[in-house]
């Protein structure tokens, strides 16, 4: 029996805005490696945070993800932050690239905190930009990019140090069509080709051809679990 | 590929890798940053100036303790201070003018050892009526204070009696009479840093041309101590305390005992060392709410950025050493700045003011190394935050709470009955 690469168990997260907000209700969740699974639900039906939570960026009030043993619980902040480093790519809907580092240096970023010297980081940083289709643009800052290019970057910037997991909140939220069309692709590329697992929060359908899981949310929950 | 390696590089590597990420961090703020660094600046020279400040006023002070270098031409320290009963009435004096006729020496009488001074009649001598409130002794009396002949048990119409101790340049002293009467008691004069002790009129002395009187003085050092400390208290400086006692020398003798010195720069301490490093203390209180408010600021705008790089893997040392590396840039161009400000201004300074202001290595290293420390104080707080906030906290989709705090709500809202009471272990 082949077991979930990613665990969510009784995962559990509320907001106390003016009142108790339930984002993810004891929800139990496992996903595979080489999945690429998305999320869709209305808006509030609590994917991103859910998102986050599988990818240690926000910590749960019950429950608890487990990424291939290890227990997110029993991480601290920087635990949390060097798992990431070295298992989990996050591509946020409005690229968070650092606006005063050019592509080179945004995708450098992540081998930097892993230790990496600065040639060596750049010299990969320059692989990846032309992985993803943006040679030549590598010494650009974010404002002279486009929207998509911009997305590109931050894709490359994800993968930097080789995750094993790709998770993507609204990757193409900010796109027109034609970009974010492009950008599925490479997402399905990369679940194909490089074996990533995959988890895309969309309300789009873009995604829904490349994906072999779609989760529907709702208030929290999992209301629906569609493998194709 | 060794993914871990950044957690557990040494400081120096992490800095030397981090550090074009706080330069740039540093240049995209410029204001911000400039800020902070004129802050730092100013304190510098704001601490320097006033130390330079405090060291004169000390060295002027030590000079004015010396007793060698007092403006007064003579001085009567006892080296084995005075014994307790002598206390209650010092018996030293010192005059005013080596040039004029005055005879000097020590008496023994039955209320302790007293200095002697006899003048001609030449001699500008204090108006007896000033320094004994109206009260005048006639010849072969004397006046003493109420304290010295209540210690000596002297009372009205008792014997003071005068023997002349050894001492060079003591001569026309044996001319003494052996006693005088005490014709009257009086309360020391506050206002007057000596009072005459006794007055002996008429008194022949063959050796120096007819000398006419006898001046003996008590003095209290505690009216002396007092009345300095409270013109440095109202911003006299001690030059300006030696120009008072120099203007005021041909009435009033100054007494100097042994401790004195060490009293005065006591008294100095309390009158303008302790408040003037309470007042640095509040100048750096004050750059560092502002350099704390700063930082602050920096970080609330900087956390979106700060939430990206903890989701690339920025751990909290290397957060921590991004921060610091940025304050140490800062500290740096704010220092230059500060050190630029300085050497510039004192040459006007000691222009204007006439005084001989002097920046030490030791005033200028201890500035630069409090402004440091203030703003690396600084910025611990937002280190703290940038270590314990989540990155989904950082994002700014919840109020910035620490790690945990969601926690503690969460079982306390739970106490209040809402939301799901089981935690079950999920492996």
């Amino acid at each position: 029996m082949i077991s979930p690469a990613l665990r969510a168990v009784n995962l559990t997260k509320t907001y106390h805005l003016n009142e108790l907000v339930w984002a993810v209700r004891n929800l139990y969740l496992d996903i595979f490696g080489g999945d690429f699974v998305v999320l869709t639900g209305p808006s509030g039906s609590g994917k991103s945070t859910l998102l986050h939570l599988l990818a240690g960026l926000d910590r749960p009030i019950y429950g608890d993800v487990v990424l291939e043993g290890q227990r997110f619980s029993r991480l601290d902040e920087d635990g949390l932050a060097q798992l990431r480093r070295g298992r989990v790519g996050f591509v946020y809907q409005f690229f968070n690239l650092i606006p005063f580092l050019d592509a080179e240096d945004n995708v450098a970023l992540p081998l930097i905190f892993a230790g990496q010297s600065r040639p060596a980081a750049r010299g990969r940083a320059r692989r990846l930009i032309s992985d993803v289709g943006l040679d030549g643009r590598n010494r650009h800052l974010p404002a002279q990019l486009s929207g998509g290019e911009q997305q590109r970057v931050a894709i490359a910037r994800a993968l930097a140090n080789e995750p094993d997991f790709l998770m993507a909140d609204e990757p193409t939220g900010n796109l027109d069509s034609a970009r974010a069309s492009e950008i599925a692709e490479l997402f399905r590329r990369l679940n194909r080709e490089k074996g990533k697992t995959i988890i895309v929060v969309s309300h789009s359908e873009l995604f829904h051809p490349h994906a072999n899981r779609i989760l529907t949310m709702s208030d929290g929950r999992i209301v629906e679990d569609m493998r194709l | 590929m060794s993914l871990g390696q950044g957690g557990r590089l040494a400081n120096w590597r992490q800095a030397a890798i981090l550090w074009p990420l706080a330069r740039r961090g540093v240049a995209v703020a410029k204001r911000r940053h400039a800020l902070l660094a004129a802050l730092v600046g100013l304190s510098l020279v704001f601490y320097c100036l006033y130390m330079s400040f405090l060291n004169l006023t000390y060295r002027e002070a030590a000079q004015l303790a010396q007793p060698a270098s007092l403006p007064a031409p003579v001085v009567l320290v006892y080296p084995d201070g005075l014994t307790p009963a002598d206390e209650a009435a010092v018996r030293s004096l010192y005059w005013l003018d080596a040039s004029l006729p005055v005879v000097l020496g020590p008496a023994a009488t039955n209320a302790g050892v007293v200095d002697v001074m006899v003048v001609s009649d030449a001699t500008p001598v204090p108006e007896l009526g000033i320094l004994t409130r109206g009260v005048e002794p006639g010849p072969g009396e004397c006046l003493m204070p109420v304290g010295m002949a209540a210690a000596a048990g002297l009372e009205l119409g008792g014997e003071l009696t005068l023997r002349a101790l050894r001492r060079p340049g003591g001569a026309g002293l044996e001319l003494l009479p052996p006693a005088v009467t005490v014709s009257g008691l009086f309360e020391p004069n506050a206002d007057w840093l000596a009072v005459p002790l006794v007055v002996v009129p008429e008194v022949d002395f063959a050796q120096s041309g007819g000398p006419t009187m006898v001046l003996m003085w008590v003095s209290y050092p505690e009216t002396f101590m007092a009345r300095t400390v409270s013109w440095l208290k109202n911003r006299l400086t001690p030059p300006d305390v030696g120009m008072i006692y120099r203007a005021q020398r041909a009435v009033v003798p100054l007494v100097m005992l042994d401790n004195t010195p060490g009293e005065l720069m006591r008294g100095l301490a309390r009158a303008i060392y302790l408040p003037g490093g309470g007042a640095m203390f509040l100048l750096y209180v004050f750059f560092g709410l502002g350099a704390f408010a700063l930082m602050l600021l920096g970080f609330l705008q900087r956390r979106r950025q700060l939430a990206v790089m903890k989701t690339l893997g920025l751990t909290s040392r290397q957060a921590a050493l991004v921060l610091y590396l940025e304050v140490l840039i800062v500290a740096a161009v704010g220092l230059a700045l500060g050190f630029a400000v300085l050497a510039a201004s004192m040459a006007p300074l000691r222009l204007v003011t006439g005084k001989d202001y002097v920046l030490s290595p030791w005033i200028l290293t201890t500035g630069a190394v409090l402004s440091l420390l203030a703003l690396l104080v600084s910025v611990w707080f937002p280190i703290v935050l940038a270590r314990l906030a989540t990155v989904a906290v950082l994002l700014g989709g919840q109020p910035l709470r620490l790690a945990g705090y969601e926690r503690r709500w969460q079982a306390q809202a739970n106490e209040r009955g809402g939301g799901d009471r089981t935690w079950s272990d999920p492996v």
